[in-house]
């Protein structure tokens, strides 16, 4: 008897592999005048894999205009003379697991790769604003961490609890989001099943926090200049202007500085 | 007392329980009762807000705490289910509401789903964006202060603003613009606190259905205002006056309100410690850009002028003694949806004194003299302008605007001279009166094809009284003379109506077709006389009283042809000119035809270096100056005179040019190479006497100019000391 409800538990699975919800949703990616694809795999209760594909950069048209001034005075450099070649750029990976709530990164300190763990508490604001976007309505919902404020719009119709780089706890899938300056856009593009492998090549990396990560950046940053001025007789002046894109202030640089 | 205490305690405990959370619990099951987990359950109000939302655990349940009371709907979501909705009413009564879902298994699968998406940043490419925040340094006050801390933006002394080497048309707050050219009444006083972004708009247009379709270098400044200082009146007022020092004051005030519906500034000042608070005013007054017209520069200009002695060795602004008021009032109304209203009032008062006294002692050799002087100057200037502005949308491709400018001026100068004991007194004075009327109707078509219909009347007048009680003039008159004054009359009227058409081609190419007739009245009265104490004389030849017409029917036309980055333009005017100069004696007429082409090019070898060249032939009416046959008094010393008669004056010029330059580069290099031809020119011949001068306008055959300039520039970083 045990036997054959294990075999009914086994045949249901069976059905409810056949019909999965498991999807590869492609995002375009924004930043500057480069667009390039962020491809999303969702898999039934497993975490969600973001692959960010270098090598798909295209700059994008911008019109009589090669720099301009960000919000934070920096000065952007929109394309000029010569190309970069993105294909030898390596591909940024984010596996997010939204019920343990861990975030893991494949990132690099001068080409040598590190699984970088990070953890982000997110108190999504659902605001009454809506818009359609295809057929869907989409609901603005917003929250600040890291010292910037994001929008991401989603839509409860694509019950997909996703959505691009770090963003994930709505109830529906994000279509669009953004930060406040608009340093880097997200765009949902495509929708299709998932049938090839989700990518996430983490083998055999040493497993850091996010904090240490940075430290150790740093230190080989510090180390490259330090080279610097060894090798020839110059000083070397350093400017820290902030730091720009999506997350700009971390919690334990907040704690530094309160001291 | 431990009694009231605990009811109080108790009071608070009971109303925060009363406040604490309502709790929504529930299971979601599929139909085989199996438990769905990570499903999104939502609580919705009746107008499909979202409330609160959660999802469902391994085990299917669901627990969503919410402060809210009424009817609302819980709604529950999973890939490859149906939706699910049970409506709910929430009281304070009841703490806990459990909802039971069944979910029917969905046929319909998420197809392959494609959107076509923008680039969201895309259009940034003619807007600079600058966070006001970021360039302030806390010690700006008005927003003048802070324009000066952001990189390409120069303001200069008198207020105009530049960017790169451009002059901005215009500065907007939250996109719509108060004072147009006279702007700087708005950033020398307009505090710069309240502002969140300082918005650069490159290829500006200033109508807004020409966006996209005329080539435009004109850049124009959008202010901003932060959310906080929205909808809200807000105002400042500083008072500063001289306690040890004499009587000197500072005062200005400004009120404001930028909301979506309405904009108003107010701004007032009172000073005389030498502050410049409104900036330069003229272009505002005469030739503003808001409206798409004819006839720009077409207004009167002063026949005499009279100006003070300067410190030359001194900064302006150290030396300036004045007393100076404005007020200035403007509101922007959107009447309906369509119709957009702008009024600007103008009130500005200034009194400028300026004294110079100098002693010089020569000693040459034999030759032995002292030298005094006194000189007092003042000036007397009142101002009153009025601006209405109309905008109405007739569609979203076809607008008409309305502008009616109104501007008199009063300017009184005096010069006190007293040079070796021997006093001169002389006075100008000036009026000016300004009527300006413009109708502009603009349609746009198929998204790339423009055409203004543009109507303009103005009339101008500028009398001046000049008198002297002195003569200066030694033998030019045989009269002996005590004293001397002229009297001018001087007015214009101008009429005009243009076709303007600007066809945008498939491949970006601009086609660009003017048609019009302008029309010109200009006449002049002057009543030159000398006095001495028994009789007054008006000597012939110095006075006049002529008219001056001038037709002007013409079509232009230019083309810019482009091949990736290399622009090649070609104009050509022609103009049929019927003038007529009538004197009391005679009149003339001549009806001269002509045509002035002009080629250029651009070659943006890279985006910082370029290549230009240009070539034109210009031909030019005589103006009434040129014309007149009296002699004009212009100084207290000196007569002009023109040559009579019409002349067209022509002139070739021919330019090569290469540079290499950009804002943020450190290096700047040009090259340049110049030709010019006058076959035909006007010149002046001048008979200098000792004691005065008159100037006669000849008619010359020119001669040939070459020139080339070369200059190479690197701009060194600050040496850092260590």
């Amino acid at each position: 008897m045990k036997n054959l409800q294990l075999l009914v538990l086994l045949f249901f699975c069976q059905i409810m592999l056949a019909q999965t919800n498991d999807y590869k949703i492609t995002y375009k990616r924004f930043e500057g005048n480069l667009k390039r694809d962020a491809v999303l795999y969702v898999k039934e209760n497993q975490p969600t894999v973001m692959h960010i594909i270098m090598a798909s950069t295209v700059p994008t048209k911008v019109i009589k205009d090669t720099t301009y001034i960000n919000e934070n005075g920096a000065t952007v450099w929109k394309g000029g003379s010569g190309s970069t070649d993105y294909s030898k750029f390596p591909d940024e990976y984010l596996k997010v697991d939204h019920v343990a709530n861990k975030i893991e990164m494949i990132r690099d300190i001068s080409k040598k790769f590190f699984l970088v763990t990070d953890e982000i508490n997110y108190s999504w604001q659902i605001t009454n604003e809506t818009k359609q976007i295809q057929n869907f309505t989409c609901y603005k919902a917003i929250t600040s961490f890291r010292g910037n404020t994001f929008e991401a719009w989603f839509t409860p119709e694509i019950p997909i609890n996703a959505g691009p780089w770090k963003w994930y706890g709505l109830p529906g899938l994000i279509v669009e989001a953004t930060d406040k300056d608009q340093s880097v856009v997200f765009k949902l593009e495509k929708v299709e099943k998932l049938i090839d492998d989700v990518p996430f090549p983490s083998k055999s990396l040493t497993k850091i926090s996010l904090q240490q990560y940075f430290k150790k950046a740093d230190e080989a940053m510090d180390a490259f200049w330090a080279e610097m001025e060894s090798d020839r007789i110059i000083s070397v002046t350093k400017t820290v202007l902030g730091r720009f894109g999506l997350e700009r202030v971390y919690e334990w640089e907040e704690n530094t500085t309160e001291k | 007392m431990p009694k009231t205490l605990s009811t109080l305690l108790f009071i608070l405990l009971t109303t925060f329980s009363l406040k604490a959370q309502t709790i929504c619990k529930g299971t979601v099951v599929s139909n085989a009762k199996e438990p769905i987990s990570n499903a999104s359950v939502l609580i919705k109000d009746t107008s499909d807000n979202i409330l609160q939302f959660g999802f469902t655990n391994a085990k299917g349940a669901f627990s969503i705490n919410t402060e809210n009371e009424g009817s609302f709907v819980v709604e529950v979501n999973k890939m490859g289910f149906e939706k699910q909705q049970q409506s709910v009413v929430i009281t304070k009564d009841k703490k806990e509401y459990h909802l039971t879902f069944t979910l029917e298994e969905s046929n319909e699968v998420l197809e392959d789903l494609v959107i076509e998406i923008d680039n969201p940043i895309q259009q940034r490419g003619d807007t600079l964006s600058y966070g006001a925040k970021t360039f302030s340094t806390c010690h700006e006050v008005v927003v003048e202060d802070l324009l000066k801390n952001i990189p390409g933006i120069t303001v200069e002394k008198d207020g105009k603003i530049k960017f790169e080497d451009t002059e901005i048309e215009k500065v907007m707050v939250d996109g719509d613009d108060f004072f147009n050219r006279g702007y700087s009444i708005l950033t020398k006083n307009m505090p710069n606190k309240p502002l969140d972004k300082v918005q650069v708009l490159r290829n500006y247009s200033n109508n807004k259905l020409l966006k996209g379709v005329e080539e435009s270098n004109k850049v124009a400044l959008n202010l901003t205002v932060d959310e906080a200082y929205k909808d809200l009146w807000f105002g400042d007022i500083s008072v500063g006056y001289g306690v040890v020092s004499e009587n000197r004051y500072e005062v200005s005030g400004n009120l404001m309100n930028f909301s979506k519906k309405y904009k108003n500034f107010l701004t007032c000042g009172l000073n005389n410690v030498g502050i410049d608070r409104v900036g330069s005013l003229e272009s505002m007054f005469y030739n503003n850009y808001e409206v798409e017209s004819i006839g720009s520069g077409g207004q009167l200009y002063q026949l005499m002028g009279l100006h003070g002695a300067r410190a030359s060795q001194l900064k302006d602004h150290r030396t300036r003694i004045n007393n100076a008021e404005h007020i200035s009032l403007s509101s922007i109304v959107p009447v309906t949806e369509k119709l957009k209203i702008k009024a600007v009032g103008f009130l500005g008062f200034d009194e400028n004194y300026a004294f110079n006294n100098s002693y010089s002692i020569t000693n040459v050799g034999t030759t032995y003299f002292e030298n005094t002087e006194k000189n007092q100057f003042k000036s007397h200037l009142k101002s009153g302008y009025v601006n209405l502005l109309a905008t109405y949308d007739v569609s979203k491709t076809q607008m008409l605007q309305v502008s009616s400018v109104w501007n008199q001026g009063n300017t009184n100068n005096y010069n006190d001279l007293t040079f070796n004991e021997k006093n001169t007194l002389e006075q100008l004075q000036t009026k000016n009166t300004f009527f300006d009327q413009k109708v502009t109707y603009t349609h746009k078509w198929k998204g790339k094809n423009v055409v203004l219909l543009k109507a303009r009347y103005f009339s101008n007048k500028l009398p001046q009284f000049y008198n002297i009680n002195d003569y200066l003039m030694g033998d030019l008159f045989s009269f002996d003379a005590d004293a001397m004054n002229n009297d001018i009359k001087n007015d214009k009227t101008f009429a005009g109506l243009e076709a303007d058409f600007k066809l945008k081609q498939k491949n970006n190419d601009l086609i660009e077709f003017q048609v019009g007739y302008e029309y010109n009245d200009q006449s002049m009265n002057t009543v030159f006389k000398l006095f001495n104490n028994a009789t007054s004389i008006l000597p012939d030849e110095f006075q006049t009283d002529s008219s001056f017409t001038l037709g002007d029917l013409y079509a232009k036309s230019g083309y810019t042809w482009k091949w990736n980055t290399f622009k090649v333009s070609g104009r050509a005017e022609a103009h049929q000119l019927f003038n007529s100069f009538t004197t009391l004696q005679s009149s003339k007429k001549q009806n001269p035809f002509y045509v002035n082409p002009s080629v250029n090019f651009t070659w943006d070898v890279t985006p910082t270096h370029i290549f230009n060249g240009s070539y034109m032939v210009n031909f030019n009416n005589t103006s009434f100056v040129h014309v007149n046959d009296t002699y004009l008094l212009t100084s207290s010393r000196s007569f002009s005179k023109g040559l009579g008669r019409f002349v067209l004056t022509d002139y070739q010029t021919g330019n090569l040019g290469y540079s290499i330059r950009h804002y943020l580069n450190r290096y700047r290099f040009s090259f340049n190479l110049n030709y010019s031809k006058q076959s035909n020119a006007l010149t002046n011949r001048s008979f200098i006497e000792q004691n005065s001068s008159l100037s006669e306008s000849v008619f010359i055959k020119g001669g040939d100019t070459y020139g080339a300039n070369l200059s190479s520039n690197f701009y060194f970083r600050k040496l850092k000391v260590t």
